[in-house]
C-alpha cells in the first residue's frame, strides 16, 4: 500500500514529473548519443579490418595493432610465409596514419598502399570508379567525397602530392579514421621507404583454421606477429575503447551528476509538497525505512521513465544521424543499454540518500499543527 | 490494560521548548489517567499546551521529564522504531485537517495502518468492511478524498483510526473544519465508538459541544491541567461587550479604580483603557462585571 500510495501521488504531480523525467533524460540520451557514436566509431575502424579477405595477418614482431601502431615487415618476409603450409595466397600493403586534404580540409586517414591487381587488402565495394590504383591515383571513401565536393576526376592531396580520385568506395568512412587507397609505390616514396611493408594479409587453405595457421607462421617466420582477423578486430577495438573509456566516464560521469541532482531536486520538491503526509504515516506507525522505500520507489520511477525516455530519444536521434549525417556511424549496443541502465539505477538511489536526512528530520508530531 | 491501571497515564508529565530565558513550559506536570471507554475533552485557550500533551500521549513527542504509560508500556524511553510499533497498534489519530492521502481512495486510506498490524491488509478487510459500513461509506469506498465532503472524511478519519482495533483516539479539533450540523455527527461518532468499541477518547477541542459526550473536561491553561467539571462555573461579564466570561479561564484582567474587570478579548480592554468611564457607570458597571474579587 505504502508503494501504491508512493507511485500515485508521484502520479499526480504529472507535470512536475514529466518536466523532471525529460531533463533526467536529457542527460541520459547525451551518454547514450556519445556511446553510441564512440560505439559506431569503433566499429568503423575494424570494418577495413574484416572486409580486407585476410584470415590472418603478419605484422613485425611486437605489434598486436593497426590501430594506432607502426609495423614494418621485410619484403623477403612474404615469401616465407607464402611457403608456410595452409597459406592459400598472400598479399603486402603498406599504411600509414596522417592527414588528407580534400578541398582544403584536412582529413586524419588510413592511407594504405597496394599495388595493381591485388584483391586482398583492396577496397571491396565500389559506389563509383575503380578499385585498382596505379601511381598517382587514389581511391577514396565515397561519403567523404561527397561531403568535400571531389568526385570522380578531382584530386586529393597526400603528403606533397596531388593524386587523381579515380574510384569512391564504399563502407570505408569513419569520422575518426576514413580509409583511402593509394598505389604502394607512392606511399613507400612518401615515406622514403623502400623494401618493407606494413603488414602481410594471408588467407588460408579451406582445411586449415586461421588461428592454427597463425601459429604455424609464427613458429616458422622469424620476428614476426601473426593474428587472425578475429583477434585482430577485438585487438583493435579494444585499444579504441580503452582510448574513449576516461573520456566516456567523465561524460558519463557529468551528465549521472546532473540526473542526480534533478532527479534529487524533484523528489525534494515533492517530499516538501507531502510533508504533512510523511508526517501522518509516521505518526500512524509507519517506520523510517518504510518511508524512505517510498521515497526510493519514487526517485526510481523517475529515473525509470527518464530511462525509457532516453532510449526512445536516442533511437530516434540515431536514426536521423544516420539519416541526415551519414558522416557519424552510430551503433547502439546491448552493452551500452545495460550500462545506462545501471547509472539510472545510481541515480535514483544516490538521489533517495540525498533525501535520507530530509525524510529522517519529518517529525510525526507536525500532523497535529497542519 | 485495564480500566483501573488506564489506556493512557501521564504522570508529572514536563515538557519544555526552548532553552534558558527563552524557555516554555508547555506541558508543566500534568498527571492524567484515561480509561477504556472514556471519553476525555481537554480544553483551553490557544497556546496553552493541548496539542503537546496530546502529542505526549500519543508518543509522537517525548516528554523533558515525567512519565507516558500506553496501554500498560512505559513509553518515555522508549526507543524510535518500538515507539513507532507501538502507535500502530495502540493509537489512533483523528485530526482537525483530516490529514487523509490524497493519493489513496477511501477504503485504502482506511486500510493503511493494517498494514502494520498482526495479519496484514489481508486480514483487515472485513474489519474495513464494518467500518465504512458502520460510519456510512460503503458508497464511497473508490472515491478519492478530495472528492469527498469535511463530514465524509473525519468519517474516514475515523475509520482509519478505529481499523486497527486501538485501544486508545486521540483526536485533535476534529470538528475544528466542520460546521455545527456536521460536526455534531463526528461528535456523536466518537461517542458511539467510545461506548462501542471500548477504546479511550481524548479529545483536544475549542467546541464547547463537544463537552456534551464527555465523561470528564479538562481545563489546560499554561501547561497546567485541571477537571472543570469539578470547579464550579463563576460567569462575569465584559463591561464592554457585556460576553459572558469565566472567572476561572479568562486571561485578560485589568485592576481600575481599585476594582478588577475582565475581559473576552484584548479588543475590549484596549477600548475599556481608551475610555473607562464609558463603561463604570454610577459607581458600578455598564454591564456589571460581577463575582470578581
Amino acid at each position: 500500500m505504502i508503494v501504491r500510495w508512493a507511485v500515485v501521488s508521484l502520479l499526480q504531480a504529472r507535470l512536475r514529473m514529466l518536466a523532471s523525467s525529460l531533463a533526467v533524460a536529457a542527460a541520459f540520451t547525451l551518454v547514450f548519443m556519445f556511446r553510441a557514436v564512440w560505439e559506431g566509431e569503433t566499429r568503423q575502424l575494424a570494418t577495413y579490418l574484416e572486409r580486407a579477405g585476410a584470415d590472418v595477418w603478419v605484422m613485425q614482431a611486437g605489434v598486436s595493432n593497426v590501430h594506432m601502431a607502426s609495423s614494418f615487415v621485410g619484403r623477403a618476409k612474404r615469401r616465407e610465409v607464402e611457403s608456410v603450409e595452409g597459406v592459400r595466397a598472400a598479399a603486402a600493403v603498406l599504411y600509414l596514419n596522417s592527414m588528407v586534404t580534400f578541398s582544403g580540409q584536412r582529413w586524419f586517414c588510413y592511407i594504405v598502399g597496394i599495388e595493381p591487381g591485388q584483391r586482398l587488402g583492396a577496397p571491396w565495394a565500389m559506389a563509383e570508379g575503380r578499385s585498382q590504383v596505379q601511381p598517382g591515383e587514389v581511391v577514396v571513401p565515397g561519403v567523404l567525397a561527397r561531403v568535400s565536393g571531389v568526385g570522380l576526376g578531382g584530386s586529393v592531396k597526400v603528403g606533397d602530392r596531388d593524386l587523381l580520385v579515380v574510384g569512391l568506395s564504399e563502407e570505408t568512412f569513419s569520422a575518426t579514421n576514413p580509409v583511402v587507397f593509394v598505389h604502394r609505390e607512392d606511399l613507400a616514396d612518401l615515406l622514403w621507404l623502400e623494401g618493407y611493408d606494413s603488414c602481410l594479409l594471408v588467407q588460408a587453405n579451406e582445411d586449415t583454421a586461421p588461428g592454427e595457421l597463425a601459429l604455424r607462421i609464427e613458429a616458422e617466420v622469424d620476428a614476426v606477429e601473426a593474428m587472425t582477423t578475429e583477434e585482430l578486430v577485438e585487438s583493435d577495438t579494444a585499444l579504441a575503447r580503452q582510448m574513449g573509456t576516461q573520456i566516456i566516464a567523465l561524460m558519463t560521469g557529468i551528465c549521472a551528476a546532473l540526473a542526480t541532482l534533478l532527479v534529487g531536486f524533484t523528489m525534494y520538491v515533492h517530499t516538501a509538497r507531502l510533508g504533512t503526509e510523511l508526517a501522518v504515516l509516521k505518526a500512524m506507525g509507519f517506520q523510517r525505512g518504510h518511508v524512505y522505500l517510498a521515497v526510493v520507489v519514487q526517485s526510481s520511477l523517475v529515473a525509470a521513465s527518464a530511462f525509457g525516455l532516453a532510449l526512445a530519444g536516442t533511437a530516434i536521434l540515431a536514426s536521423l544521424t544516420r539519416g541526415l549525417a551519414t558522416v557519424v556511424a552510430v551503433r547502439l549496443t546491448p552493452g551500452a543499454v545495460l550500462e545506462v541502465a545501471g547509472v539510472g539505477a545510481l541515480v535514483a538511489i544516490v538521489a533517495s540518500l540525498l533525501l535520507a536526512r530530509r525524510v529522517a528530520s519529518v517529525e510525526p508530531a507536525t500532523v497535529f499543527r497542519t | 490494560m485495564t480500566d483501573a491501571s488506564g489506556v493512557v497515564r501521564t504522570r508529572d508529565l514536563v515538557r519544555t521548548f526552548g532553552e534558558g530565558r527563552r524557555a516554555i513550559r508547555a506541558v508543566d506536570g500534568v498527571s492524567l489517567t484515561v480509561a477504556s471507554g472514556e471519553i476525555v475533552v481537554i480544553m483551553g485557550p490557544s497556546g496553552s499546551g493541548k496539542t503537546t500533551l496530546l502529542s505526549l500521549m500519543g508518543a509522537l513527542l517525548r516528554p523533558t521529564s515525567g512519565t507516558v504509560e500506553i496501554a500498560g508500556q512505559d513509553v518515555t524511553g522508549m526507543p524510535e522504531a518500538r515507539l513507532a510499533r507501538l502507535r500502530a497498534r495502540n493509537v489512533g489519530f483523528v485530526f482537525q485537517g483530516f490529514n487523509l492521502l490524497d493519493a489513496l481512495t477511501v477504503e485504502e486510506n482506511v486500510l493503511l495502518p493494517a498494514q502494520l498490524n498482526d495479519g496484514g491488509i489481508g486480514a483487515a478487510r472485513s474489519r474495513a468492511e464494518e467500518l465504512l459500513g458502520r460510519l456510512e461509506l460503503l458508497d464511497r469506498r473508490t472515491a478519492r478524498p478530495a472528492t469527498l465532503s469535511g463530514g465524509e472524511k473525519q468519517r474516514v478519519a475515523i475509520a482509519r483510526a478505529l481499523i486497527n482495533r486501538v485501544p486508545l483516539v486521540l483526536a485533535d479539533e476534529p470538528t475544528g473544519n466542520l460546521d455545527s450540523q456536521r460536526g455534531a455527527e463526528v461528535t456523536m461518532r466518537l461517542h458511539d465508538i467510545a461506548r462501542d468499541e471500548g477504546c479511550a477518547v481524548v479529545i483536544v477541542t475549542h467546541d464547547p459541544r463537544i463537552e456534551d459526550v464527555a465523561d470528564r473536561v479538562l481545563w489546560l491553561e499554561d501547561g497546567r491541567v485541571r477537571d472543570r467539571r469539578a470547579d464550579p462555573h463563576v460567569w462575569v461579564r465584559d463591561p464592554v461587550c457585556g460576553m459572558q466570561v469565566d472567572e476561572w479561564t479568562a486571561g485578560i484582567r485589568l485592576t481600575h479604580a481599585g476594582r478588577d474587570y475582565l475581559f473576552c478579548s484584548e479588543r475590549c480592554r484596549e477600548r475599556f483603557l481608551r475610555e473607562p468611564g464609558a463603561y463604570v457607570q454610577d459607581g458600578g458597571d455598564r454591564h456589571r462585571n460581577e463575582g470578581v474579587s
